[in-house]
């Protein structure tokens, strides 16, 4: 009982100043006139405290490897796969690049600084997924560089895009699953942009509590003795529910369609259901 | 001008041999996206096709990824290699691994599993859905891309839809286009003409309370995916496949219709039908029926009871293995 207090104190804890500030500046973000022109936006706004006057030579914050990754996909010409990979980067942060109001100097820095971001991000998923020893062994380098790129990507950005993007970068599944959603209802009760953003905010924001909660179980890092698994997974089950939960409540208010709202309640549950089962398959150690 | 005319005749033939060698390096239904070293942009989780020339070996795999060796079973095909991937994904949210998974609060383990096969195991459920209400249609239910998500509900069609009964020309309950996927669904005792597909589609966890006009049909060529259906009562065939195309079909239970699979009469186009764990009952003809010499059909791991002929007229080949009678 007091180990259940712990872990579920010391979530809170972790997650609820976090959720907060994320929740502010989406409230803030949200509350932008989203066909507001770009270049209105850069004029009217106060100067950033970085992003739009950064230049490269202020890092500060990186190391030598994200410099030059950085610097290599501002020169990088994208054909092919890379123009396949830059129309995925794009794709994954369009909220934030199409909002920015940088100027086009600043834009292209912040393009430039996702891509090397999301290319090592693509190397750790690689080395994740792969056999070799060698390139699981690269994976602490990786996100070390990671790091630094995120912390430079902060210095681009204004500072109330900061929290879009802080759940942004972590958004591939979720993305995925608002595009398969918003597919499966394209021909009956299509969703607007600014449904779709609402979608997918509301669903982060009530995944991060989720997410913080599966992070200090342990359930997904192994070493868990099989009682130290299933009491992990009651915890992360109850986090996973209560998000699901609270983010159809919260998501109820944006979508006037009810056809929406009710294929969006079907499709979430069902993606519920998924991963609950996973979770248990790993706590049963399967 | 003879020269210039056959060097044009030369050029189009490059062109035309190049185009055929590079149709060879991805399987059909996938899409090239790169080579070995090269960044592979998908979402999701995917079946990933690594190879060349017509030889490939698969994996699982969360995207994006870099184009990669060491994600696969081993293969003795030479350099270089190609990544593809399937069109159907699957969001594999909390054990994956995929670039949302970097950072340090979210999950760490491999989400990669490889197989040189695609052998499917495990029970025959069929449908598993409980009816969760019941929804009435009066229009086609487009799916054009994407998921639809039914959420069990037993759909119920009427008015211009049609009867349900074996006129020919219905409309269907639901029409899957070009690789999106319906699922959790129930049709309700007015079958109409089912399920149609238009350039490959998914089907999965769905029941036919009542067979109408078709169960469903393949209407335009494509890869179609069928897993975990179950239907009943149907006077004619379950499934009508009226265009070039390959049909995967698994975890099916089918109880009393004429037949489980009949290719269009008459027709000589090829089709390729892949059936696995299906417990097919009460057939008043057979399993699979074709007129076409170059048809494939197979079946495996299956359940078969009063189920008439496997093969029924002309294929190139129509073979079971791993089936029981009870």
């Amino acid at each position: 009982m007091a180990e259940t207090r712990t872990l579920h104190s010391v979530s809170l804890r972790g997650v609820s100043l976090p959720a907060l500030a994320v929740f502010v500046a989406i409230v803030w973000w949200a509350s932008r006139n989203g066909s507001e022109p770009a270049t209105d936006a850069a004029s009217t706004k106060p100067a950033p405290a970085s992003a739009t006057q950064s230049e490269w030579p202020q890092f500060a914050t990186g190391n030598d490897e994200s410099d030059e990754r950085v610097q290599s996909a501002q020169n990088a010409i994208e054909v092919g796969p890379e123009a396949s990979f830059g129309a995925y980067v794009d794709g994954k942060y369009r909220f934030l690049l199409d909002e920015s109001g940088q100027s086009p100097e600043a834009a292209k820095r912040l393009r430039a600084a996702l891509l090397a971001r999301e290319k090592i991000a693509v190397e750790i998923n690689t080395a994740r997924q792969s056999s070799d020893p060698v390139a699981k062994e690269a994976i602490p380098a990786q996100l070390a560089t990671l790091a630094a790129l995120d912390q430079k990507i902060g210095t681009l950005l204004r500072s109330g895009d900061l929290a879009t993007y802080e759940v942004l970068k972590d958004s591939d599944i979720e993305q995925f699953q608002l595009d398969d959603y918003a597919g499966g209802v394209s021909a009956i009760a299509p969703l607007s942009d600014a449904d779709r953003r609402a979608v997918l905010y509301t669903k982060l924001v009530h995944r991060q509590r989720f997410r913080q909660v599966l992070a200090d179980s342990g359930l997904m890092r192994g070493g868990l003795d099989a009682g130290e698994r299933q009491y992990a997974f009651a915890e992360v089950s109850r986090a996973l529910r209560e998000s699901r939960d609270s983010y159809l409540q919260e998501v109820r208010q944006y979508l006037y369609n009810d056809e929406q709202f009710t294929l969006l309640s079907n499709y979430e549950n069902t993606e519920y259901a998924a991963e609950l089962e996973k979770l248990r398959g790993i706590a049963n150690g399967e | 001008m003879t020269t210039i005319r056959n060097l044009m005749i030369g050029s189009a033939l490059l062109v035309a041999a190049t185009a055929a060698n590079a149709a060879t390096d991805y399987p059909s239904g996938y899409t090239k996206c790169a080579k070995d070293g090269e960044t592979c942009s998908f979402s999701g989780s995917r079946s990933v096709a690594y190879g060349k020339s017509g030889s490939f070996v698969y994996a699982t795999l969360t995207g994006p990824i870099t184009c990669s060796a060491s994600l696969f079973p081993s293969t003795s095909v030479g350099s270089p290699r190609y990544c593809s991937y399937s069109g159907t994904g699957s969001s594999s949210s909390s054990s994956s691994t995929s670039s949302s998974s970097t950072s340090s609060s979210s999950s760490t383990s491999s989400s990669s599993s490889s197989s040189s096969s695609s052998s499917g195991g495990g029970s025959i459920t069929g449908a598993t859905c409980s009816s969760s209400g019941s929804q009435a249609i009066s229009a086609t239910i487009r799916v054009t891309s994407g998921t639809y998500d039914g959420g069990c509900k037993t759909f119920n069609p009427s008015g211009d839809l049609g009867s349900g009964d074996q006129e020919e020309g219905q409309d269907p309950a639901f029409r899957v286009e070009n690789g999106a996927t319906l699922r959790n669904a129930i049709l309700g005792n007015n079958g109409v003409d089912g399920v149609h597909f238009y350039n490959g589609g998914n089907l999965q966890n769905f029941r036919w309370t009542n067979v109408g006009e078709d169960a469903y049909t393949v209407k335009s060529s494509g890869t179609v995916n069928i897993s975990g259906i179950s239907g009943y009562n149907g006077e004619d065939k379950f499934g009508q496949i009226n265009a070039a195309s390959t049909v995967n079909i698994s975890n099916c239970i089918v109880d009393n219709v004429a037949k489980f699979v009949r290719q269009n009469g008459g027709t000589t186009f090829k089709i390729t039908i892949n059936a696995d764990r299906c417990q097919l009952s009460n057939l008043k003809e057979g399993v699979f029926r074709s007129d076409s010499s170059s048809s494939v059909a197979k079946l495996t791991n299956s359940r078969l009871h009063n189920s008439g002929s496997l093969c029924i007229g002309s294929w190139s080949s129509c073979t079971g293995s791993g089936n029981t009678n009870y």
